[in-house]
Order: C-alpha cells, then structure tokens, then sequence
C-alpha cells in the first residue's frame, strides 16, 4: 500500500504551556511493497509519524494518504477503525503488551477485535510461533511464564496474526542480544518478501537500517525534516548525517575515514563483506607499487 | 489521548507568589481558608474579591486555569445560589415563582455564598497552580516533623507522597503506551458489547499492573543499591529557606484578615 505524507505536522498538549511541535509539515513517501527504514535521533518524531500512518495520531494539519483512504485532523473514528486493519504496528517493547491468561487468548486478541475468522486463525498460531522460532507448546501457558526474548516474539507474532498489508516496526529488536536481533529482523524480513507487505523499520541502528532497507527516510531537524532516498545514496552523505547526530554504517565510515587519509577508494558499498573486498584490494595493490 | 491531562497543575511561570517559600504558602492559604469565612457583608465581600484578583494577578498564571478548577464546583455553587435565594425570606420581595417568593435578601445571600466558595477554590488552586509538587511535598513533610515524637511517620509519608506524584505522569505515559498498542491490535475503548468492552479494559489494566509491580520492584532495588535506610540522619539537596518575603506575605495575609474582621458586621 502506497503512503504519503502531504505537508503534515503533528503537536502535542495543544493549547497548554506545554504544547510542543513534534513534526512540522513533513512531506514524504513510502512507495508501495517497499521495505523503508525510517532513521533519526531521540526526539526527532520517529515515533509520532509511525503512529500517524495507522490514526492513533491525527495530523494537526495536512493529511496523511494510504492507498486510497485519507487521514487528517477530521477523520471519522470508524474510518480510523478500517485502516487498523490493514496495518500492523510492533510499538517499542512489544512484550509490554502482552496480558492474555495463556499465549493462545493473547495472539487470538488481535484477530478477534478487528473482526477476523478467529477459529482458522486458531488452526495458524503453530504455524506463526514457528516462524517466530517458538514451539507450539507454549500455547496454553501464561505469557508472563517466559523469558523476556520469548515474550517478545510472541506479541510480534500476536500482530503478524492479524494479517497487515503495511507492517510498522518500531526498534523491534531493541535491547536483544546479538543473534537474537538479527534473527528477528531476518525473520520479519522474509515475512516481508514472502507476503509483499510494505514495511517501515524504526531504528536507531544504521547497520539494521543499510542492511534490510530498500529506502531510507532519515528524520532530520526542524528546517529539514525529512530526507529520504536509497540507502547508497543517503548514508553516502557521512558528514550531513554526523551534523544532526546521526553516524552512516561502519562500512561507509571506514571507506570514508581511508579516503581522507589518500585511498584511491572509489566506491563506497554498504555490505560490510564487498567493503572489505575493495579495501583489501587496494591494500594489495598498493604494496605491489609501493 | 492521554496526553492531554495536566497533573500537579503547577504552571511553571515567575511570579512573587511561585518565588515564596513553599511552607509560606500553606501557612497563608490555611489562614485564608478562616479568612474566607469572616465576610459577611458588602464591603468585607468587596475587600475578599479585591484579594482574590489582586493575587490571581500576582501569580501571572492564565486565568483560564483558574476556570478549570472552578468548572468542577460550578454546579455546587449554582446549587447553593438558588437555594439561598429561594429559602431566605429578608429584604424586599422581587418577584414570585411557582408560589415561592424571592426576596432581595435571598439573591444578596445567593450572590455572598457563591463568592465565598468560589474564593476558596481560587485559594486552593493558587497552592497547586504557583508551587511544584516535590515543593509541596517538603512543605507537608516540615509541618508534621513536629508530631514524629507521637509515632508519626513523617519521612516515610512525605516520601511516599513525592513518589507517588512522581510516578503519575510516568504511569500515565505507560498506559498511553498500553492504550496505543492495543488500540492498534484493534481494541475499542469506546464501542461493543458489554463482554468485548471487559476483554479490552482487561487487556488495558493488566499491562499496566505488571508493568507497575515490576517498576516498583526495580525502584526498591535501586533504592536499596544506593543505601537508602529510611529518613534518619539524611539531608536534603533542595533546602526550604524562609526569606523576608515569606514574612511579608504571611502579614499580608494577616492584614487582609484583619480588614475583614474591622469591616464585617458584628
């Protein structure tokens, strides 16, 4: 499903001393079947525009577009109610939603409220839990029984339950351990390709971002606030991006970092491993002449 | 959603009365919670509305949060206006409705209580609107230092008061977070039949005690990590000072209070 944000800006507490600008009119776009990673510092309203794109925020002014539905600042709760449907949302620390008796009542929540087929939603959990790398036997226990990583990729697959067309990702593998992180992301974005969602990546980690994105949207400051473009071409800019507290991938910072220093370095690849390749053989090359 | 709600009310501005010293401004409001009540005609009613404006003014706070704490009482006071006006039988009598006469007295009584209890409010909320909570919290904890020989737990209550209003806005940021997430799992708050509308409410409160059990759990932790054992021989960082101006307002107080004694009718 195709989004855009059309000059949209977002404050909150409006008409109280503490009433605060979170987004001031942002355009951009997420093409459709696209898999976007949404970059910025703390504070830079990440957050606000991804929940912008399912209604839980209304626009202060401009409108937000999904396919051929519109959200702004007067939309009807119902039509709001609709568009959930079609997007599923894995908010920061999803385990922290979890309150079902048994594992099974807790995935079931989601389909049963949006108004889906429960009973052969039921028949799929084994099937979702696998995807997640969970057996099905956790099915009858308590969530709160589990470990927190498990707990975790159970309320992620309590949303993929639901069957979105567009997936929003807030930092979903925040605070997991290293092959868990990549584990989960590898796994989000197979379900990605497989289904042909559109899908938006929150994160703070430009690696995550240079490596599962096809297009990056980075969240800058009030006088730009949005830049968006390949993920090549947006992490290329490693000084801009250092400007607004933000670092480009490993693999460009050392490209960068040895061409100042008088590589002959042309080309700057975000897979650390074609990286690696290149600068190897420049090394070569150059003892050769040297 | 839950955003909008303002706890603690303080608006943080600079104004004479933010600047006083928080035990000053309990001081001062109990005197004129008594105060109040000593008006009882024209122009002591006159002196207490001329205070009343005089220190909303001097607090530079927007009126408009004044309205706010006095909607809630509006029907109390629009209550005991009528009731005044309809059961005082003095004065004049003005018109008749339905067989009950209103006399002149009754609307001057009407008019004399709304204003009394409207002054009181105005009172409270200058306390909340011009002094933060942690503030207060000290100035509470100071007054009942006193009575600690009695048994009475003074630290621990006024520690428990600064905890709890700390935690409300994080609280509140938490169930916005709950509210959110199920929201968008498709959960109405506002819609369906009595059985869904408790398996949402459900899938709201449990949440958030679990995430509260376990903050007060990590609170208790870090508490005891850092040697915390309890309010003997602990000192405080922010230490309430009484100024000269602390002085000033309380006889300003006791001023105003001896104007209306002076004015009121015997």
């Amino acid at each position: 499903m195709h989004i855009a944000f059309q000059n949209v800006s977002y404050s909150y507490m409006i008409g109280s001393p503490f009433e605060k600008q979170a987004l001031a009119s942002v355009n951009a776009h997420i093409s459709s079947g696209s898999f976007t990673g949404v970059v910025g510092s703390t504070g830079s309203g990440k957050s606000t525009l991804m929940q912008l794109i399912n209604g839980l925020l209304l626009p202060t002014s401009g409108e937000v577009q999904l396919g051929d539905a519109r959200l702004h600042r007067k939309t009807k709760r119902k039509e709001v109610k609709q568009m959930r449907k079609k997007i599923g949302m894995v908010f920061q620390y999803p385990e922290h939603q979890l309150f079902g008796s048994t594992v099974e009542e807790d995935m079931l929540f989601g389909p049963r409220h949006l108004g889906m087929d429960v009973n052969s939603i039921r028949k799929r959990l084994p099937a979702l839990l696998d995807i997640v790398g969970i057996g099905e036997d956790v099915l009858p226990v308590s969530p709160f029984s589990l470990s927190g990583g498990q707990m975790r990729r159970i309320a992620i697959a309590g949303v993929l339950a639901t069957d979105p067309e567009v997936l929003i990702l807030d930092e979903p593998a925040a605070s997991l351990d290293p092959a868990g992180h990549r584990a989960l992301l590898d796994v989000l974005k197979t379900w990605h390709d497989e289904r042909g969602l559109t899908s938006i990546l929150v994160t703070h980690d430009m690696e995550d971002a240079a490596r599962y994105a096809d297009d990056i949207i980075v969240m800058g400051p009030a006088e730009k606030p949005v830049t968006s473009g390949p993920p090549a071409e947006v992490f290329r800019q490693v000084e801009w991006l250092s400007d607004i507290g933000l670092a480009a991938p490993p693999s460009i910072r050392i490209a960068h970092a040895l061409q100042s220093a008088g590589w002959d370095i042309r080309d700057t690849l975000l897979e650390p491993e074609a990286m690696a390749a290149v600068v190897a053989n420049q090394w070569t090359r150059g003892k050769k002449e040297g | 959603m839950l955003q909008n709600i303002v706890i603690g009310q303080y608006i943080p501005v600079d104004s004479p009365l933010h600047r006083l010293d928080s035990r000053a401004k309990i001081l001062c409001l109990l005197a004129l919670a008594v105060i109040v009540f000593l008006a009882n005609e024209f122009w002591s009613y006159t002196a207490l509305v001329t205070t009343v404006i005089l220190f909303v003014v001097l607090s530079r706070v927007p009126l408009k949060f004044f309205l706010k704490g006095l909607l809630p009482i509006f029907i109390l006071i629009i209550f005991t206006f009528f009731l005044h006006a309809f059961f005082t039988n003095e004065g004049a009598v003005l018109f008749s409705v339905l067989g009950f006469s209103v006399y002149s007295g009754g609307i001057e009584q009407g008019v004399y209580i709304s204003v009394r209890i409207g002054s009181l409010v105005v009172f409270a909320s200058l306390l909340t609107l011009t002094t933060t909570p942690i503030d207060l919290t000290d100035g509470f904890e100071s007054f009942l230092r006193p009575f600690k020989r009695f048994g009475l737990p003074a630290h621990e209550m006024a520690l428990m008061m600064s905890i709890s209003i700390r935690l409300i806005p994080t609280l509140l940021l938490e169930a916005d977070r709950i509210l959110k997430a199920q929201a968008a799992r498709g959960a109405d708050f506002a819609k369906g039949s009595l059985r869904t509308r408790l398996e949402t409410l459900t899938a709201f409160i449990i949440p958030l005690f679990v995430r509260s059990f376990k903050r007060a759990e990590d609170m208790a932790t870090a508490m005891d990590a850092r040697g915390y054992r309890g309010g003997e021989g602990r000192t405080k960082l922010r230490v309430l000072k009484w100024r000269a101006r602390d002085t000033i307002a309380c006889i300003i107080v006791a001023g105003v209070g001896v104007v209306l004694a002076l004015l009121r009718d015997f």
